[in-house]
Formats: structure tokens, sequence, C-alpha cells
């Protein structure tokens, strides 16, 4: 029995709920089809069958409504195609090559009666029979596409291949049929030629595919990390359930060493988990209880239970599959111009085949009946429209996929070529210089108050905040258990701090523009501040009806390899910046430990984005690093926005290139990517290029009249399936890169 | 110069016009598309059918690809203006839903640009 496959599919004109009955019975009716279950509610069916699913689509189609396979999850089937096509072509391109070899040979044997005698005839008339035969079997595909895009006033690569092979097959067969026409010396006949670059063709087509595949071979990675089970847990029970069957909510067990199947939240238990496949950061991440899992990394030690959150296409994973598939097709500016010269390549072709032949009948020398046709069919058969625009899809795809494998998203096309002209990046400080996960440092209090009743009411101000700084101040209370006040009359007054009645006592918390602003004196805490903030740590002050109460100061460690980071930057010559919310002098003292050249302090949210435009403004090209969502505007307002740590959904939103990982490194790697690919894809435009250039003009004969150089039209096909191939395997390279700055195991 | 050459040379002018002509005139046989419903799209022997397609400016297009080709740059559909591509695995209808657009002309292409269609939204 061969493998069942389960197929999701999109129905559409259901109108009824009646008509899941006769959806069902319609599958049921195909011949292979196991099981198929309609879901009227979000108007799907599954169907799990052998044979295929086109059948199905049919019956549904014909029973009145309509049927699309929903997802990709057989990228099986996919793949066997593919295969099946690879295979195909090499068998068509071994067939029109044997035939080509014999009919070579045949004409090379010294006793092979010759076209002129009688007999000669009769065979070179079944001979080019015998070769139409074997150019349908082999190149039927050809034709039929060239005829149809010709009539459709299109044309392609197919269009020229087909006229190529057809001039010389017809001359052939004209000087088989009737050599007494033609003058004595013009009786070659191209039999061969034309086979053999039907086998050229198909040969180069074939390797052409089978690289193409390989260049997707990191999205490819990508879809193999999804599990195809989960271990559902039910009545106390495990139940190992497929991955499309997992339902949200449901809890599901992982145990050490398999992968997680969905996105989701752990509920009991703890683990390590390897995350290095999304974010190219190599040390597992310990995690527990509340702590959120993504589906598709790697549960290393412990076994736990976590509910399911994000499934099917709302998962992490299948987010950053789309995103990477849709950056893929992407092109950058630079590609632009060959999709220009690529729409009127093949008509323009065409044209110059008929000057060139024009031209060879006009002055070309005798037999002019030999080489008018031969000219022509070398021709269209050595330019190549399919270099031009294969160079830049193919480098894309093979760069964003390897910038994948490093945990680097490229949204768009175009940041890939922006990245190679920044002159400047700046970075927020707060989880992109910072770890981001800030502690409290320091307690001062004033008389009457003493350092629990500060931290009493600074956290109970903080309650529900997602501030890093609230959280570092609720996990202080936490650590003493401290049971905290409601509050009142609550309002936040963004980049400045938190106003709100607690215990009848008016409070402020914020910084020390917030305390300038509501007139609160604080001369008594400057000295305290101003030594605590030269240490890098951020100062919140709180007042208590409108009295200066205390400060907390909070400090965040910086990440370990932000110095070095800084100075790679800059040995790229780029001028590193950074953009905070903080007070100057704890800015200050961060940017120098990451060694950066400059420091914009005391910025409000609202702010950056001006800054950057301001930066702009004096000429400067300008990267953004940034994770939250106060970084939204900056990041689209940079010419190149780089979201970090996964970056909230908004951050990713506005971003061009988005981490995965928490690293510094990324930025590096990210530009190294880009440039990289970025010169794969000229390397290939300029290949394109000057083949065509100059192959065109060589295979027109503009070299004849100097060194009596003329090409064969074999070697033109030859030429032609050679110079897409080269394209492709250029761009294959891709995936041997290394960025050399931080290898990946 | 005998009549033969002349005779030739005059067939390759008339031969050079026709085949620019023949490309580049772009005569208007556009399909009109209705309004919500989809309209189909095979992609067949290098050519999308239909490559011309008429549809209503400020509504939704729904466009459904069929792709039967083997070629490889067929596996997508591109559009180039509005930054959008879709994957077009072989033989499955793949339903593309663009955004409502402006009236002015949308092009479609695959991958390598070898397959050309154009959306007339109006």
């Amino acid at each position: 029995m061969t493998d069942s496959k389960h197929y999701q599919l999109k129905l559409g004109k259901l109108s009824c709920a009646s008509c899941v009955r006769k959806i069902e019975q319609a599958v049921r009716s195909v011949k292979g089809v196991a099981s198929a279950d309609v879901n009227f509610a979000n108007r799907t069916a599954a169907v799990t069958m052998t044979g295929s699913v086109d059948d199905v689509i049919q019956a549904i189609v014909q029973a009145g409504y309509e049927a699309s396979v929903l997802d990709a999850a057989n990228d099986a089937t996919d793949q066997d195609d593919e295969i099946r096509s690879i295979r195909r072509l090499f068998t068509q391109a071994a067939i029109a090559a044997v035939a080509g070899i014999i009919l070579m040979v045949l004409s090379y044997l010294p006793d092979f009666p010759n076209v002129t005698s009688t007999q000669g005839q009769k065979i070179w008339v079944g001979l080019g029979l015998g070769s139409l035969l074997v150019l349908y079997i082999s190149a039927r595909d050809i034709y039929r596409a060239a005829w149809v895009t010709l009539r459709n006033r299109s044309a392609n690569m197919d269009t020229l291949i087909g006229m190529g092979t057809s001039v010389a097959w017809l001359f052939s067969m004209l000087v088989s049929l009737f050599p007494a026409l033609l003058p004595q010396g013009t009786h070659t006949v191209y039999f061969e030629s034309a086979l053999m670059i039907i086998a050229f063709i198909k040969f180069g087509a074939a390797l052409e595919m089978r690289a193409r595949a390989k260049t997707r071979a990191s999205i490819q990675g990508l879809i193999n990390l999804r599990p195809k089970t989960a271990r559902l847990v039910r009545d106390g029970k495990d139940e190992i359930i497929a991955l499309e069957d997992v339902e949200l909510g449901d809890v599901l067990r992982v145990r050490p060493g398999e992968k997680i199947p969905v996105d989701g939240e752990i509920t009991e238990g703890y683990s390590s988990i390897d995350q290095s496949m999304l974010t190219g950061e190599p040390i597992p991440v310990d995690k527990t209880v509340k702590d959120s899992v993504v589906g598709g990394t790697l549960n290393k030690t412990g076994s736990f239970l976590m509910r399911a959150t994000g499934i099917g296409s709302n998962t992490m994973l299948a987010r950053i599959i789309e995103m990477v598939n849709r950056a893929q097709n992407a092109k950058p500016e630079i590609a632009r111009l060959a999709d220009i010269i690529s729409s009127y390549f093949v008509p323009t072709v065409i044209v110059m085949a008929i000057i060139a032949a024009t031209v060879w009948f006009d002055f070309g020398p005798e037999p002019k009946l030999v080489y008018v046709p031969m000219i022509a069919a070398t021709v269209l058969l050595i330019a190549c429209p399919c270099a031009l625009g294969l160079a830049s899809p193919l480098s894309v795809m093979a760069g964003v996929g390897k910038a994948a494998e490093y945990g680097i998203l490229i949204r768009n096309g175009d940041a890939l070529q922006k990245t190679q002209r920044l002159t400047t990046i700046v970075f927020d400080k707060t989880g992109t210089i910072t770890e981001g996960k800030p502690r409290v440092s320091t307690i001062y209090a004033l008389p009457p108050y003493d350092e629990g009743d500060i931290l009493l009411y600074a956290a109970s101000m903080e309650q529900g905040s997602e501030h890093s700084l609230g959280d570092a101040i609720l996990k202080a209370a936490a650590e003493h258990d401290f049971e905290l006040y409601s509050t009142e009359k609550f309002a936040a007054y963004p980049g400045y701090g938190i106003s709100a009645y607690v215990h009848l006592k008016n409070i402020l918390l914020g910084n020390r523009k917030l305390m300038l602003q509501q007139n609160v004196d604080i001369s008594a805490l400057e000295g305290e501040a101003e030594r605590l903030a030269t240490q890098g740590a951020t100062i919140v002050y709180i007042a208590i009806n409108n009295q200066a109460a205390g400060l907390i100061s909070i400090s965040d460690v910086i990440k370990k390899e932000a110095y070095q980071v800084m100075q790679a930057l800059k040995e790229m010559g780029l001028k590193t910046l950074m953009l905070s919310g903080d007070q100057s002098a704890a800015a200050k003292h961060i940017a120098g430990l990451a060694g950066m050249i400059d420091v914009i302090a005391e910025v409000l949210p609202e702010q950056k984005a001006q800054k950057i435009h301001a930066l702009q403004q004096s000429g400067e090209v300008v990267a953004m690093v940034g994770d939250g969502i106060n970084d939204a505007p900056a990041l689209s307002q940079a010419d190149v926005g780089f979201a970090i740590g996964g970056g909230t959904d908004v951050a990713i939103e506005s971003a061009d290139l988005i981490l995965m990982g928490s690293s510094l490194q990324s930025v590096v790697d990210a530009i190294l990517i880009s440039g990289a690919t970025v010169k794969n894809i000229k390397q290939n435009l300029f290949g394109a290029f000057i083949y065509n250039a100059l192959g065109i003009p060589i295979a027109a004969g503009v070299l004849y009249p100097f060194f009596g150089v003329l090409l064969n039209p074999m070697i033109a096909g030859a030429a032609m399936a050679l110079s897409s191939l080269t394209v492709v395997l250029n761009a294959n390279r891709m995936r041997f890169y290394r960025t050399g700055y931080r290898e990946k195991a | 110069m005998s009549y033969a050459m002349i005779a030739v040379n005059v067939i390759a002018a008339f031969l050079i016009v026709f085949v620019l002509w023949w490309f580049f005139s772009g005569k208007s046989n556009a399909v009109k598309a209705a309004v919500d419903a989809p309209i189909n799209i095979v992609i067949k022997d290098g050519v999308y059918q239909p490559s011309f397609i008429q549809v209503t400016a400020n509504k939704p297009i729904i466009l459904q690809f069929l792709r039967q080709d083997d070629s490889a740059c067929a596996a997508t559909v591109v559009f180039p203006q509005l930054k959008l591509s879709f994957q077009l695995p072989k033989n499955r209808t793949v339903n593309v839903e663009l955004p409502p657009q402006k009236p002015g002309i949308l092009d479609f292409q695959c991958q390598m640009g070898m397959y050309r269609g154009k959306l007339v939204v109006e």
C-alpha cells in the first residue's frame, strides 16, 4: 500500500450546513480517499488519501463548490514533483544527445552517402524525419511554448530556442529534399545541431533546477524544523496527534530531545531550550513556568507541559517562513534595470537575427544560402535572457536564506542594497546596547521615609507596568514580599514618569524632568543622584505630596559583545551613535563602555524619529537598531531599520531587517551578508550583460571579416546553456558564505 | 543591386517592422473581471492565460492562479509595483488577494520576468 497523505482544503461557495454532506459525499466518491471531514465553521476540508488531490478538487468543483489546497504542509509532494521534473529533463537531454551523436558520427564516416546522391538523399530525408521524432520526444514542450508565446505576443527563452532550432531543421530538410535547387557546396545538413542544442539546453535546465533547489535549502531547513506530531495531554494521558490537529489552549507535553510543536507558554516544569535555529545564538536559554516557547525550537534537558498559544500559520516559525519566502522574491533596486532590459530582450534579439542574416546576404561570402539561415539560428540561440533574469532573484534567494541561517530576517530587497551605503548606525540603549534587564541597585531615602517606604510606594505605582524600569522595581519589591497598595487617579507622562494617589498621598515617580516640571525641589537628592548616574545608573525620583522623598537607582548590564561589535563597525567605516531617554551621565557611561562614538541622551520617545531625520538632513545614511514599540517611528524613519531580539510586533512591522537573536553581532552579520549578496548580484548581472553583449555580435559574425571566426549554432546553444548555469552556480556559492565574524556551529 | 537582393532586403525590413509591431503594439484583448468574483489565470506553455485583465478600481482584486507549467520561473508570481510575490505550486489553485487599487496599470510577471501580464485597474 502506498503512503496516504493528508490535505487541508479551503472551500468556497459553502452557503449552508447541508453543503457539508454533499461535499463529503463528493470527496469520498473519489478513488483513494480514506477519510474526508468538512468543517463548516472555517470552511475547510481535511482529506486523507492516496493519489492526486486534484481529483478531489475536481470532484468538489463538479459538485458546485470551490476548493483549493490550503497549506503547504505537503512539501514532500512538491519535492517529488521537482525530482520527477529533473529526471525528465535529464532523460530528454540524453535521448537528444544520443541521437545527435549518432548523426554526427554518421556524417563524418568517409563512405557515408551525401545528400547529392539519390540514395543519400533518401537516407538523409529519413534521418531528418527521425530527428524530428526525437525533437518531438525531447522538446515538444519548448516548441509548444514557443508557438503559444508568439501567438500571445509575448516571448521568452523557449521562443528563441524553438525558432533557432526550427530554422536549422527546416533548412536541412530543404537541402535533403531538393538538393538540386541549391548550388554546389551548400549541401550541409544541421539535423545533429538541432538535436545537440536541445540536449545542451535540457541538460542545462536539469542542472539549473537542481541548483535552484539547493538555493532554497535554507528555507527548506526552516520548514523542516516543524515537527510532524505533538503529544497532547488529555485526561491525564498522553496522546500523540498530528501537528495540524493541535488546537489553541491544548496542553502539550514536551520531553527532552523533542522539538517544541507549536508556540505556547510553559504551564509546568522547566527546561533549557536551544533556539539557535531561529536566533542563530548557540547558547540554550533556560525557561520555566509562564515563559513563552517557540514552535520548532529544541527542548534540551527537562520535560515540561505547555499550553498552545499559536498554531498553524500563526506561529512564529510560520511567520518567519512566510516573511523569508516573500523577501526571497523581492528585488533590490539594482535588479530593476535588468528587468526593463529583459522585457525588450527577445523581440530585440529576433530583430538582430533578421538584420544579421540580411547583412550576410548583402555582403557575405558564398555560399550565402548556407550562411544566412545559420547566422540567424546562431544569433537566436546564443542570446540568453535567462541569465539576465536569473541574476538577481537567485542571489537574493540565496542571500535571504543565508541570513535566515544567522537568525536575520530580511524583509525587503531594497534593504540589502541600502545597507551598503550606510554611514551611521544609531542604537537604542535599553535592550539593545544593554541586556534590557535592569535591576534596582541603590535605594536612597530622605527622612521621614526609609528605603522600604520608597520601594513600596514605587512598586505600588508600577503595578502592571510593562516598562523595563517598572519591572525592575516590581522585582525588587517581590524579593521583600511587600504587599502593594492600590492606586487612584493614575496618570502617565511618556518620557517623564507617572503620577497617582497611593494611600491618599499624591506620588510622583519619574525622572529629573518630571520633578522640575512639577516644581519639586530635588536639591537634597542631587548629590547622590549625580554620583550614581556617573556609574551608568538610571535614576528614578520619587516625590510624596510634592516633596522630594527619595530615589531609586536602576542599572542595566551592557551586552558583553557590545564593545567588540562597535569596534567591528568602526573598522567598516561606520559611525556608531547611541540614542537614549536616560540622563546624559548614565547614557554617556554606557556608551563609553561600549566604545561608541557619540550619544544623544534625554531623548523623548517621539523625538527619536526626529533625531534620525536630523542626521539624514546632515547627509548621513542612517540605520537604527532598536527593539521596543517606542522605537517603531525611528525604525521606519531610518534608511534601514533593524528590530533586535525578535522585537515587538510593532517594531517588526516598521523594520527592514529583523534580528531574531538579541546579540548585537547580528548587526555586523547582517551588513556582511547584505554586502555579499549585493556583490553576488552585481557579478551575476555583469556576467549576464557581458555574455550577451559579446555573444550576440560574435554569433552575428562580426569577427568573421577579421579572423574568419564563425560560431556553429551548436556551440551557441551550448554557450547559452552554460551561461545560465554559471549564474545559478555563482548564486549557489552564497550557500557556503560565512561572515567569518561569528561562526555558527 | 540585383532584384533578388532588393527583394530580400525589403522582406527583411518588413519582417523587422512586423516583429516590432507584433510584440510592442499591445493590442488590447483584456478579459474583464466581475466585481468580487475571482478571475482564473492559468499558467501554461510560457504565458499567463489571460494575461491582460481589466479589474475594478477601489475594490479588492482576487486572482486565482493555476500553474500547469514546469518552468521554475513560473513558480512565483511577482507584482513589482506592489512589492508582493506569491509562490505557485504546480497544479494547485492559489488565491491571490490584492488590496484595492487606484486606476492605473499593474504588472504581474514570473520571477525572472519572462512571463508577463497586466491588470488594468479602471
